[in-house]
């Protein structure tokens, strides 16, 4: 049984014309302004296919008709395999489902001290999020560490992360070789011959484009290597409003569609059917700090344009939302986190990709924020579920309205409350509801202190599924190996 | 033997059904079976509400499964199983008598029907005024059945002074000390309790059990 999503996409803000003109427009760009690919092979593939190349400058100007033909042959319905089969998620049209965090560098810890983050903070808090009911697929929690070196730092850290969560995971490579490192892992797991490892991917892979209109070497790698073995990939961008794409809604939308179409164009080049997730993470730069915003409410209807945009492509969407900008888990966090997350997942966001526990414009993570999101997360989900109004349903609200009636008090003893209770009612983990006098008397814990105690007990507790000692060796010589 | 035994813990999985006809069908069964009622009550019914509570504080059942125990219960013991102990003359010892109302002004009921249907699941002698009662009322009934306990509630901050008059009046009569008195609903708290000098606040339902059990063993020393 695959892990069921939510419903979502009721938010809509723009007309049909309006995005049809958006994905008109891209193909403008793309044709006569085009993107540039640094890297050769990439540069013949397009020139081939067609493409009008410029190898003085690396830019490809790409005709409408190959972004076209690239569109048709995008998988429209992606399965992302957890290496559990429990945790399988079938990306569905409007279907929202949330993943975890990446590329943290710091860790608040239980004492309120912001440190550098180890290895073994990965670790934990992968094993804390793969606990937390809400998350249904992983990324890398942190992927900077005081103890360990940069270099090949990305199979190692999908070796700490598969090896705490029986989750998809989305990783990240450097290049061509450390895709086809992270390959082989998946494939000593999932005991299948790496060729075989596109039937039942157990990773995804986030290519990260560089806006404005830039592929870098390494990104064109990852894309190709990515769609040779038929691993799906989050093709992101994630452009600055008035930095690094224009400062107009429309400008940052359709300046991050024409990108995305290039990558997809590329991919589908490479191997016809690579699995796509259109992945954005357009933001707003700060102009009076010159800093990137990740809790600004901009995001929100950037969400909403680009969710409308993939409904219209028939692609699957990645987001990012419930970041923040405050440095603690304070009421900053909590309204920055709520409403974009409650933004992307009205939007239709397939895989809301929330950060979960971190601060600071994702670079802290924090133990008791991973179990206070989780809350938000419930509490948006539980709205995207709407109510049910129906024959039936006003049928038997009538029935009970009867029974007890004006002479009866209370719904509470009725067999209709306790059959419905659990459909309708979300039942909270850390928001406390008492009133002054039994909250002072419980110690008065607020929903941080609540959370601290959900996420130690977790951490005593939870333990998924080991994976055999064999596949751990075999995992660990891939990670060993040197990566150039 | 091995049959009353079967047939009391019959009761305490009634009980855990929730269902007022499987309840009463159980209890009628005993009662045929020659079990006396205040066994009924006491290895039967409680025993089972004492399952849902447990339930309940284990974080398994929620407020509506209590209610939805105490109250067929509470229905079964005022019904069936009282008029049968008096019936037979044969005592049956409530922990306590409580007198339970909402004050005057103030019709909401909700909080003193629950609170009423657990204290009478938890063996308490529970008289209930109702709601829109006048202070003098509660004081009234008290004194006639020689209550252990008074409980009002107030819904409202308007009606809440109404409390505070079934002090004064029983401060007037001179009887305070025969009484214990309680006080809940939702803008009361602990410290307009204190001011008003009550001998308890409970937050909910679960929490005026407690209080009252405590209460009327405090009672019992004095």
């Amino acid at each position: 049984m695959p892990l069921s999503g939510v419903r979502g996409g009721q938010l809509k803000f723009f007309t049909k014309n309006q995005i049809y003109n958006l994905h008109l427009t891209s193909l403008n760009v793309l044709a006569q302004i085009g993107v540039m690919f640094d890297d050769d092979a990439a540069l013949k593939l397009m020139e081939e296919a067609g493409a009008e190349v410029n190898y003085r400058d690396r830019i490809v100007r790409i005709p409408q008709y190959l972004v076209s033909e690239a569109l048709n042959k995008v998988p429209k319905n992606i399965t992302l395999y957890g290496r559990n089969s429990r945790n399988d998620i079938i990306l569905t049209e409007d279907m929202v489902y949330n993943g975890s965090a990446n590329n943290a560098i710091a860790v608040l810890d239980f004492d309120g001290e912001r440190r550098p983050a180890t290895f073994k903070d990965l670790e934990d808090f992968t094993r804390l999020q793969d606990a937390l009911e809400n998350i249904h697929i992983m990324s890398t929690p942190i992927t900077s560490f005081s103890d360990i070196p940069s270099e090949g730092v990305y199979k190692r850290c999908y070796e700490g992360v598969v090896r705490n969560t029986e989750k998809h995971v989305i990783n990240q490579a450097d290049g061509a070789k450390e895709v086809r490192d992270e390959a082989r892992m998946a494939a000593a797991i999932m005991d299948v011959e790496l060729e075989e490892i596109g039937r039942r991917p157990i990773f995804s892979m986030i290519a990260d484009l560089a806006p404005p209109l830039k592929f870098p070497k390494k990104i064109v790698e990852v894309i190709t290597e990515c769609a040779k073995l038929k691993i799906p990939i989050l093709l992101e961008s994630d452009p600055y409003a008035g930095g690094t794409a224009p400062i107009t809604t429309a400008g940052i939308i359709l300046q991050q569609n024409a990108e995305i179409l290039a990558g997809i164009t590329l991919a589908e080049l490479t191997n016809p059917g690579t699995p796509i997730i259109y992945t954005c993470a357009p933001m707003i730069l700060d102009m009076r700090l010159g800093v990137a915003s990740l809790g600004a409410p901009e995001r929100g209807v950037y969400h909403v344009a680009t969710a409308q945009l993939c409904r219209y492509y028939g692609i699957p969407l990645c987001g990012v939302a419930g970041t923040t900008d405050s440095k603690m888990p304070d009421v900053q966090a909590g309204y920055e986190k709520a409403l974009s997350y409650l933004m992307a997942a009205l939007s239709g966001v397939n895989i809301i990709t929330s950060h979960t526990g971190t601060l600071e414009s994702v670079l802290t993570i924090s133990y008791e924020q991973s179990v206070i999101d989780n809350e938000i997360y419930g509490m948006v989900f539980r709205i995207l579920r709407g109510g049910d109004i129906s024959d039936e349903s006003l049928y038997e609200a009538f029935e009970v309205i009867r029974k007890v009636g004006p002479l009866g008090s209370h719904y509470l003893s009725q067999e209709h409350t306790r059959k419905y209770f659990t459909i309708e009612e979300w039942l909270p983990t850390v928001s406390d509801r008492s009133k002054w006098d039994a909250w002072v008397k419980k110690g008065r814990k607020d929903a941080v202190k609540l959370a601290r105690e959900r996420a130690e007990e977790i951490l005593k507790r939870h333990m998924p599924e080991p994976l055999p000692k064999e596949t751990l060796e075999k995992i660990a010589r891939i990670v060993r190996e040197p990566i150039s | 033997m091995l049959h009353k035994e079967k047939l009391l813990s019959g009761l305490v999985e009634a009980v855990l059904t929730l269902d007022e006809k499987v309840i009463v069908e159980k209890v009628r069964e005993a009662l045929s079976h020659g079990i006396d009622p205040v066994e009924i009550i006491e290895k039967g019914l409680a025993k089972g509400l004492k399952v849902v509570g447990d339930k309940y504080e284990a974080g398994e059942f929620f407020l509506m499964h209590l209610i939805a125990a105490a109250e067929p219960v509470q229905f079964v013991i005022r019904e069936f199983l009282e008029p049968e102990i008096r019936k037979r003359g044969s005592g049956r010892k409530p922990s306590g008598k409580i007198i339970l109302g909402t004050v005057e002004g103030d019709i909401h009921d909700i909080g003193k029907n629950i609170v009423g249907a657990m204290l009478t699941a938890a063996n308490f002698e529970v008289y209930d005024i109702g709601k829109d009662a006048p202070a003098e009322k509660f004081v009234e009934k008290a004194k006639e059945v020689q209550a252990d306990i008074i409980g009002a509630s107030a819904l409202l901050t308007t009606t809440m002074p109404g409390q505070k008059r079934i002090i004064e009046i029983l401060e007037r009569e001179g009887i305070r000390d025969r009484f214990k008195v309680i006080f809940g609903g939702a803008p009361v708290t602990e410290e307009w309790v204190k001011k008003i000098g009550a001998d308890g606040y409970a937050e909910d339902a679960v929490e005026a059990v407690k209080l009252a059990k405590k209460l009327l063993s405090e009672r019992k020393e004095e």
